[in-house]
């Protein structure tokens, strides 16, 4: 009985044991890469694919709506963020003031394929910081069977004719633009009088909006029950395919054309891993799907190349040279940025 | 003070006091390159600019007028309420305590789906042949929505101050004569006063504050809890101004709760429960 | 005739209050994508919630922040009020109106002030923070329902099992600790319901890896809310009706030797 006792107990704790070294070897602790981006940004599948291409690596994926709204985040939160996806001006900001990682080009073996004209651009002159991602337009996008006659100008959102059936982007920047550019002023400008009017202006088209919205505004212009709203074109490209009934048109007064970019920044505590991800994320693989889903024009010649024709020769997702003439790339605001937030404190709070 | 109470103020001080202080601290204290300095600008920023004022305003107006419909529905339904069967009564609560009990953003998600431009009652609306009605967007959608969430917390009270109400004394009025109407105003309600008070309090102090219900249901005005959020977490980033905001209106609330407070005599540990 | 208004007003009532929950259900059964318009049945919804949805990670986040915060919170709050209900004066005033106050402040600015707390120290914003903010809300809540009872206690029946031999220990489990269980219960009730519901402090408190499901849906409203919402929403409401209803009947003796 001695004996049999002992060989049970020995056996139950070779067992326990080998469960024990078994568990050990097999639980990897999972390294976790933060991945901050816009919302409705990035297609289906692809952060799954790059887990899979990546085992041991956990992808925690978080979006934001706006620039103004993710500097907090990045710079209040305490999380150690990875990658983020912000739009130029945000960049120069954030490069200013020292929020950001250099990046390693040589370590992004896609480099290569993003087209010469995203390159060097004022924000990120010496290419340092940034990997370009998507880029585009912002314009009107309007439904032919409520608005006929033709869309030319900023003018016809102040129209009264389409009272109630206009929606207004809740984006400080990208609203007082419209607003600047009805006045024929820049986009930049740090002028307090022209900030102001163009304050003054939306100020009075308040009454004649539905909604200021972000997202939002995309089920509601397919739902046909809009006339007009202000869109990003890569939206508006989706819209369209969506609900036929809408076109888009980028202002003869001139409108805001935007880049968004892939950065590192100094949270990171996984620099390797982020810039894998950037890497994966400008493949053209990866840009396909990207591309395919969210309809965003991309920067990356080779999987433009490979793109759709329905994508290729829409205006709206290719647009002509003379309408890109016509658009201003946001520079950050520097020390005006006060009178745009009281400016636009004041449209939000007014009735 | 006791040794044996201090896990409990350490408690207190770190959880609740230290919390409060560092709004105050970040209200009145900027960190600028030469350190952090005292400065009174975002305190008088936010007293003296005229459209934070006007939030203010607006936001109490929309709380008073949603207290208001609250009070108004509510107080016959605490009544009816508590005058049914028992056996039906707590069928009846069990309805009406339901919906609270799902999430407070499903049940104003839900409400959307009704009021929006093409909703539930507008596609009725349309069906019959009549023309749609703007609701979400406007200022009545913030009401129908904080009545929505919020009348649970006026009923609750009243209700609970009804069932105690004693039968004697309505039977002893109607006894010496007095009408439906006059045990009404002369009895029933002056009893029920306290249960007025803790329900306009439930539902005001929250209705003033919340930010959810108007963004969801109008985002095209701020109220005071967007103003603050966007200081935060928003296109307005400033955490200093941020914090004179919120001091400015917790102070407010704190003068408001003692006003009330005074006119209700009951008030003890377990006033609110 | 009066007793025909009060049916009318109550229909009224429970008509505006269930329109909105009915109108979701229906719309969790849509073949469609959007709820404008319903062009069909279909049970997708419901499965594609099970494949692993955000929305119900985002429902297991929430059950678990609350009920481990609701323990953590009775546990405190009894203490809390043992401690008080030996205070006198001063420091007994001064504790209740300190406990007090995440109760009488507007959400948003314990919120706020928790956020501001957490992230001065270092703290990443996220499950550990989430819980410490539900802790803290919940807290007060369980005083103020444990205070009433201790009052009510009889000393004397404490003092008799002391003077019976029983240890202070066991004394309190035997004897104070029964009589405050409804108190303690309903403490806790209060805390899971409270941090079930919560959007506003989690809202300032929490962060990417750790979604709960009101911060989910809030940030589905600012892109487009897909349909699994009214799936969940539905189960959600199934759940609840049938435990208010097991509780209604397991309370049902009671009622009748009760009221009138």
């Amino acid at each position: 009985m001695n004996l049999n006792n002992k060989f049970v107990k020995t056996i139950i704790l070779g067992l326990i044991s080998v469960m024990i070294i078994n568990l050990a070897t097999a639980y990897k602790p999972k390294q976790k890469l933060y991945v901050l981006n816009w919302g409705d940004y990035i297609g289906e599948t692809v952060v799954k694919n790059f887990e899979k291409a990546n085992p041991g690596v956990d992808v925690v994926y978080d979006v934001f709506d706006s620039n103004e709204s993710m500097y907090p985040r990045l710079v209040d939160s305490n999380i150690p963020y990875d990658v983020i996806i912000p739009s130029d001006y945000m960049i120069e900001k954030l490069a200013k003031e020292n929020r950001l990682n250099k990046i390693d080009m040589s370590k992004i073996t896609n480099y290569s394929k993003v087209g010469d004209e995203f390159k060097n651009r004022s924000y990120d002159p010496t290419n340092e910081y940034s990997v370009p991602y998507m880029w585009g337009t912002v314009g009107i996008i309007y439904n032919k069977t409520l608005v006929t006659e033709p869309v030319k100008s900023w003018n016809i959102l102040w129209d009264e004719k389409y009272s109630g059936q206009i929606l207004m982007m809740d984006s400080l920047r990208d609203t007082m633009s419209v607003g600047l550019k009805k006045l024929g002023f820049s986009v930049n400008t740090k002028n307090v009088d022209e900030i102001n009017a163009a304050r003054d202006a939306l100020i009075a088209q308040k009454p004649l909006v539905a909604e200021y919205g972000g997202d939002t505004l995309k089920d509601k212009m397919i739902s046909g029950t809009y006339a007009l709203s202000v869109a990003y074109s890569g939206d508006a490209v989706y819209m369209m395919g969506e609900n036929p009934d809408l076109e888009y048109v980028v202002p003869d007064e001139g409108s805001n054309i935007w880049y968004d970019a892939m950065v590192i920044p100094t949270t990171s505590k996984n620099t390797e891993m982020a810039l894998k991800f950037i890497d994966f994320m400008t493949s053209t693989e990866t840009t396909l799907e990207n591309v395919n889903y969210i309809c965003y024009s991309t920067t990356q010649s080779e999987a433009f190349a490979q793109l759709d024709d329905s994508f290729k020769s829409d205006p709206v997702f290719n647009p002509s040279a003379e309408v890109k003439a016509r658009c201003a790339q946001f520079n950050d605001y520097g020390d005006s940025s006060l009178l745009y937030t009281q400016a636009w404190e004041k449209i939000r709070q007014s009735k | 003070m006791n040794r044996r109470s201090l896990p409990l103020w350490f408690w207190m001080t770190f959880f609740i006091i230290l919390p409060l202080a560092l709004i105050i601290f970040f209200a009145f204290f900027e960190k600028t390159t030469e350190g952090v300095v005292f400065s009174t600008k975002f305190i008088t920023t936010a007293i003296r600019n005229p459209d934070y004022m006007r939030t203010m305003w607006y936001s109490i107006w929309i709380a008073l007028l949603s207290t208001v419909a609250c009070l108004v529905l509510g107080y016959p339904l605490a009544m009816i309420l508590s005058t049914v069967k028992i056996k039906l009564r707590n069928f009846m609560l069990i309805l009406f305590i339901l919906p609270m009990w799902m999430n407070f953003l499903i049940r104003t998600y839900a409400l959307m789906a009704i009021l929006e431009d093409n909703g539930t009652i507008n596609s009725m609306l349309k069906f019959i042949g009549l023309p749609t009605i703007r609701i979400l967007g406007t200022d009545w959608a913030i009401i129908i929505g904080m009545v929505y969430n919020f009348l649970p917390f006026m009923v609750f009270p009243i209700y609970t101050i009804m069932l105690k109400i004693d039968k004697g004394i309505i039977e002893a009025a109607q006894d010496l004569g007095a009408n439906s109407l006059t045990v009404f105003s002369k009895v029933i309600l002056p009893l029920s006063i306290p249960g007025i008070i803790s329900g306009v309090m439930m539902v005001f102090m929250p209705a003033v504050t919340t930010f959810i219900i108007p963004q969801l249901l109008n985002n095209k005005s701020w109220t005071i809890g967007t103003l603050i959020e966007m200081q935060f977490k928003g296109d307005a980033y400033n955490p200093n101004l941020g914090s004179a905001i919120s001091l400015i209106l917790m102070v407010l609330i704190v003068i408001g709760m003692s006003i009330l407070n005074k006119f209700d005599h009951e008030h003890e540990a377990g006033g609110i429960l | 005739m009066m007793k025909f208004l009060k049916k009318f007003y109550l229909a009224i009532i429970f008509i505006f209050l269930y329109s909105p929950i009915f109108v979701m259900i229906l719309f969790s059964f849509n073949e469609g994508k959007t709820r404008a318009k319903f062009t069909g049945f279909s049970f997708k919804w419901y499965s594609s919630l099970f494949e692993h949805d955000i929305l119900l990670v985002s429902l297991l986040n929430t059950l678990l922040v609350a009920t481990i915060a609701s323990i953590l919170a009775t546990i405190i709050g009894t203490f809390a009020a043992l401690t008080i209900s030996k205070m006198r004066n001063f420091n007994r005033s001064l504790s209740l109106n300190v406990i007090n106050i995440p109760i009488v402040n507007p959400e948003i600015v314990t919120g706020i002030s928790l956020m501001l707390l957490f992230v001065s120290f270092a703290l990443p914003l996220g499950f550990f923070t989430l819980l410490m903010a539900h802790v803290t809300f919940c807290v007060p809540y369980v005083v103020l329902s444990v205070l009433p009872k201790i009052k009510q206690l009889n000393k004397s029946t404490y003092e008799a099992a002391l003077d019976l031999g029983a240890s202070p220990p066991l004394a309190f489990r035997k004897v104070v600790l029964p009589e405050l269980m409804p108190g303690i219960l309903s403490g806790f009730l209060l805390s899971f319901t409270l941090s079930l519901d919560d959007f506003i402090i989690s809202y300032f408190t929490t962060g990417p890896g750790f979604p709960t499901l009101s911060i989910t849906i809030n940030t589905m409203t600012k892109r487009s809310i897909p349909l699994t919402v009214n799936a969940l929403s539905t189960i959600i409401f199934i759940i609840v009706f049938i435990l208010l209803l097991l509780i209604n009947i397991k309370n049902k003796p009671n009622i009748k030797l009760g009221k009138m």
